[in-house]
């Protein structure tokens, strides 16, 4: 049995948001329990109170008692802690320590100095239970970020603790591997381990959680049984900034426009070796102008290289783009085009906000540029930012800089791959804001996304690729939803039926 | 980069345990130094040709053999064939390095292309050196893919916009390039890592116990059959050189 | 947050990261510049680059050992694909040198930083210098093979001097790439809240 009595946390950063005030909770063995709530919540910190991260590993002022059967984990070293409790987090490329599966699945077996055939003993179990055989002895760098994350969860398994906590593990997934983590909670439930899981996404986990717990600002807002929760309306969710128990079947907000402008993509052709197979194989291709295009597809259908060849990233690239009477070829679609990367880390270079925008600029008039900046920053609520380090901003903010470069030189193609993953319902919907914004200033949007909730929001287009091909694109009416709702429950099903 | 591979695909019957290659490598490495006939130069050289045949390195192998029949052949008519100053001088630079050097860098690409990473740990381990050696060596091995990867996604942002060199934007500023492309690396690779450090201690990174690894290492009779054959072949020719 | 002066795993997993990230850079840097021409100044090039992840990694370091680990491992690194026994000597020695003037002068002051990076810097002469050290072998043979004059006239090309000025780049580019690294702490990774 878990109990928190009056335990309080302030990180010693300094932040504001994230810390812990009172909670008192008591968690039974055997128990699921799905912890909620808005970014900042302090949920993340919950969980990192369970697994001794806190006061082991990150510190800052600590009150009152977190009490493991009775036992204060301050007391114990993280590495006995561990024993008993077992971590998945957020990210799935940056928890893995090894470079090989096997290793990976092994560590804390190894770390524990477990005789090696009790170690392999453990791996068998582990990679039957959780259904990785196929996953073992290969090299983790090569692996989707669905595997990544089940061999993390093996990991914590082959521990064989009693107490499982997840921090936010479907943040980097895509829905059918959503389904494998699902399987492997069903997993742990029905070995009487006690699954304690802090998640935006709802609808995966409420069907198994015996309790859900709301947070807000710090404390335990609300406390739910499963069938209290499924009774909550949609609005009242919202209003909590919970994402939707039922995603899938959402009506669309966004309406196509009659007669939109349209763009042609030619002989997009794409492999990585001259005789290789096509990765990107795209015909002849007509697109609206001005919407928001969500590209759809299973896992590996090629959505993410058509979107880099789109951009013109990769200069082996065939084919052109045809735009407003233009003819661009890849090298060319450089200049026309921006990714908004999922990891917005990786596009921002500058030492303040203003800057980030005007490198985005012709260096000629200055003080014309630092206006126009100015201006586009206050049109992204960024006005107050403008002279700190973009890396210090929160995500959400990050990827408006990055939104702002883009407006800055004159981009007239903008891709988003994967804008909302791990955002809860007000940041999701922030970010569908922005998306409008820029489509009303006439910018040709493409979202890759697994987010329903994005795509019933802002969605007006939607492009299917299968097979690295267009399997079919139409706007955003009746007969598209029907499409997309089927493919939503095609790729729920398809590994239900592989699960069991 | 050179990097370890995570795993070895078709591995053929003959394979050696990482100490072994280590201890050839340490042969060859010290061969560097050594006055020596041609004969003896052969031998070391035929240490890592032999290898990258059995680890069907052929490329390797063969570009190697090439370069260093060339040397030999160099050297041999060096006497008898009169160059002009400068480009024997270079002619003798190059042979040096070809015949001294490269059968170490080419035992190199051999050990780089044939050893897991988490083989070599678990062999360190058994050498008994200790965590201090062993942990960054993982996180080394763990961190050069990453960095590689991470790299690609900035050199992609950075060619969004229009960043890169040659660009107007990069005459305005050319050390600005290197800014852009290590910061936003570091940046990142320190964040990882605070993630990788939380996730190895919840793990039992920190436990006092000497670790077991579940990666199989041991010396077979493949090792020995290795070693006997360099030693004599090195030993006689060292010795007993029939030039 | 126990505070001890033994290296715990996360000082541990900071070695190897920092490690990792100075020498892909140094690796990266030597790659760039492949051409011959340049090969002299890589010897300032190499420290100034490799300030930066280096005075990131400094910030880090408050416990004797980490610096001489890492040049451990740098050493196997180079030793591994092939620099020989100069190479892995001149990584080790280089960090144990800074790693003791860290020691004695304190781990708090800039000036001390600067030289321990340095001194860590003197020992990238591993790579080049086992060139070297082979070619002095190689030398005695041409010695007796081509006669006396020649080899001097070739080893007056490659004179010893040369290892003294090529320690001396080193040693002002480490002071150079502290002072770099230094200025992008302050500019980057101090302001984006990660040190």
């Amino acid at each position: 049995m878990i109990e928190l009595k009056d335990v309080s946390f302030t990180y010693e950063s300094g932040e504001t948001e994230n810390n812990l005030s009172h909670i008192n909770l008591a968690i039974q063995d055997g128990e699921t329990i799905l912890l909620c709530g808005e970014s900042g919540c302090g949920k993340t910190t919950l969980t990192r109170l369970i697994n001794g991260l806190i006061p082991h590993y990150y510190g800052g002022k600590l009150t009152g008692q977190v009490l493991l059967d009775g036992k204060e984990l301050k007391d114990y070293p993280l590495y006995q802690i561990g024993q008993r409790v077992g971590s998945v987090f957020q990210n799935p490329r940056t928890q893995f320590y090894n470079v090989d599966t096997t290793s990976e699945i092994v560590f804390g077996c190894e770390n524990m100095a477990l005789p090696v055939p009790e170690m392999r003993k453990r791996l068998e179990e582990t990679a039957h239970s959780l259904k990785l055989e196929k996953l073992l002895n290969r090299s983790l760098f090569a692996l989707s970020g669905g595997e990544k994350q089940k061999i993390a969860c093996a990991s914590a398994d082959a521990i064989h603790p009693d107490i499982f906590v997840l921090d936010e593990p479907s943040s980097n997934l895509d829905i059918s591997t959503i389904e494998d983590l699902i399987g492997v909670i069903r997993h742990w439930r029905s070995e009487k381990k006690t699954v304690i899981v802090a998640e935006h996404r709802l609808y995966y986990l409420v069907p198994y959680a015996d309790r859900i717990i709301y947070m807000k600002h710090g404390e335990i807002s609300k406390e739910f049984t499963r069938q209290q929760f499924q009774l909550l309306s949609p609005e009242t969710l919202q209003g909590m900034g919970l994402r939707a128990l039922d995603p899938f079947n959402l009506p669309p907000e966004a309406k196509p426009k009659a007669k939109p402008p349209t763009l042609h993509i030619k002989e997009f052709r794409f492999s990585y070796d001259k005789h290789g197979p096509l990765i990107v194989d795209i015909p002849d291709l007509t697109l609206p102008q001005g919407e928001i295009i969500g590209i759809i597809g299973n896992n590996g259908a090629g959505k993410s290289t058509f979107a880099r060849c789109l951009c013109g990233l990769d200069k082996r690239a065939l084919g052109e783009l045809e735009l407003n009477g233009h003819s661009y070829r890849a090298k060319q679609r450089c200049h026309i085009s921006y990714m908004v990367m999922q990891d917005v880390n990786h596009q921002l270079f500058t030492e303040d906000v203003l800057d980030e925008l005007l490198l985005s600029m012709d260096g000629e008039d200055e003080k014309e540029n630092t206006e126009w900046a100015n201006q586009i920053l206050s049109s992204l609520d960024l006005a107050a930012k403008i002279k700190l380090h973009p890396m210090s901003l929160s995500g959400g903010e990050k990827q408006r800089v990055a939104i702002g470069s883009a407006i800055a030189s004159n981009k007239e193609i903008l891709v988003f791959d994967e804008p909302t993953s791990g955002l809860d319902y007000f940041h999701m919907v922030e970010v569908s804001d922005n998306l409008n914004r820029l489509k009303d200033m006439g910018k040709s949007l493409f979202l890759i996304t697994h987010d329903p909730e994005l795509i019933y929001k802002c969605c007006t287009y939607l492009l299917f690729i299968q097979e690295n091909k267009v399997l079919w694109h139409r706007p955003m009416d009746d007969e598209a939803i029907k499409l997309l709702r089927a493919f939503f429950s095609h790729e729920k099903g398809a590994n239900i039926i592989n699960a069991s | 980069m050179e990097q370890l591979q995570a795993v070895v695909e078709n591995r053929t019957g003959f394979c050696l345990d990482p100490r072994t290659k280590l201890l050839l490598m340490a042969v060859v490495a010290t061969a560097e130094f050594l006055y020596s006939h041609t004969a003896f130069m052969i031998a070391v050289a035929m240490i890592p040709f032999v290898l990258l045949l059995t680890n069907r390195q052929y490329k390797t192998a063969t570009v190697f053999f090439c370069l260093f029949a060339a040397g030999l052949f160099v050297q041999a008519i060096q006497n008898s064939v009169q160059f002009p100053m400068i480009v024997n001088m270079l002619v003798v630079l190059l042979v040096g390095l070809v015949l001294r050097l490269f059968p170490a860098f080419v035992m190199g690409a051999y050990i780089i292309k044939s050893t897991t990473a988490s083989e070599c740990i678990t062999a360190l381990g058994r050498m008994h050196i200790g965590r201090q050696i062993t942990i960054p060596l993982s996180v080394l091995f763990r961190f050069i893919p990453t960095m590689q990867e991470e790299s690609a996604a900035i050199k992609d942002a950075m060619r969004m916009r229009e960043v890169q060199f040659g660009t107007k934007k990069f005459w305005q500023n050319p050390a600005a390039l290197i800014e852009y492309r290590f910061i936003p690396l570091m940046i990142s690779v320190v964040k990882i890592g605070d993630d990788l450090s939380a996730a190895a201690l919840t793990r039992g990174l920190d436990t006092p116990v000497r670790r077991t690894n579940i990666t199989k290492v041991g010396f077979t009779g493949w090792d020995l059959l290795a070693v006997l054959i360099a030693g004599t072949a090195l030993l006689s020719t060292y010795f007993f050189s029939p030039w | 947050m126990e505070n001890t002066n033994k290296l715990t795993g996360k000082d541990l997993i900071n070695v190897g990261i920092y490690s990792a990230m100075t020498l892909v850079i140094f690796f990266v840097v030597g790659l760039l510049t492949a051409l011959p021409v340049v090969y002299p100044f890589l010897f300032v090039i190499w420290p100034i680059v490799c300030g930066i992840p280096m005075m990131l990694y400094y910030t880090k370091i408050k416990k004797f050992g980490m610096l001489t680990i890492t040049g451990i491992i740098g050493g196997i690194f180079f030793y591994l694909i092939g620099y020989g026994w100069i190479g892995l000597l001149g990584w080790v020695l280089g960090g144990i040198l800074s790693d003791v003037v860290l020691k004695i002068g304190g781990y708090q002051k800039f000036k001390v930083t600067v030289l321990s990076y340095a001194c860590f810097c003197l020992g990238i002469m591993g790579c080049p210098a086992n060139l070297w050290f082979a070619g002095e072998a190689y030398w005695e043979n041409i010695h007796t093979s081509m006669g006396d004059q020649y080899a001097n006239t070739l080893q007056s090309l490659m004179p010893s001097w040369m290892m003294y000025l090529g320690f001396a780049l080193l040693f002002v580019g480490g002071i150079l790439g502290a002072l770099l690294g230094h200025k992008m702490l302050k500019k980057h990774f101090e302001r984006a809240g990660i040190v």
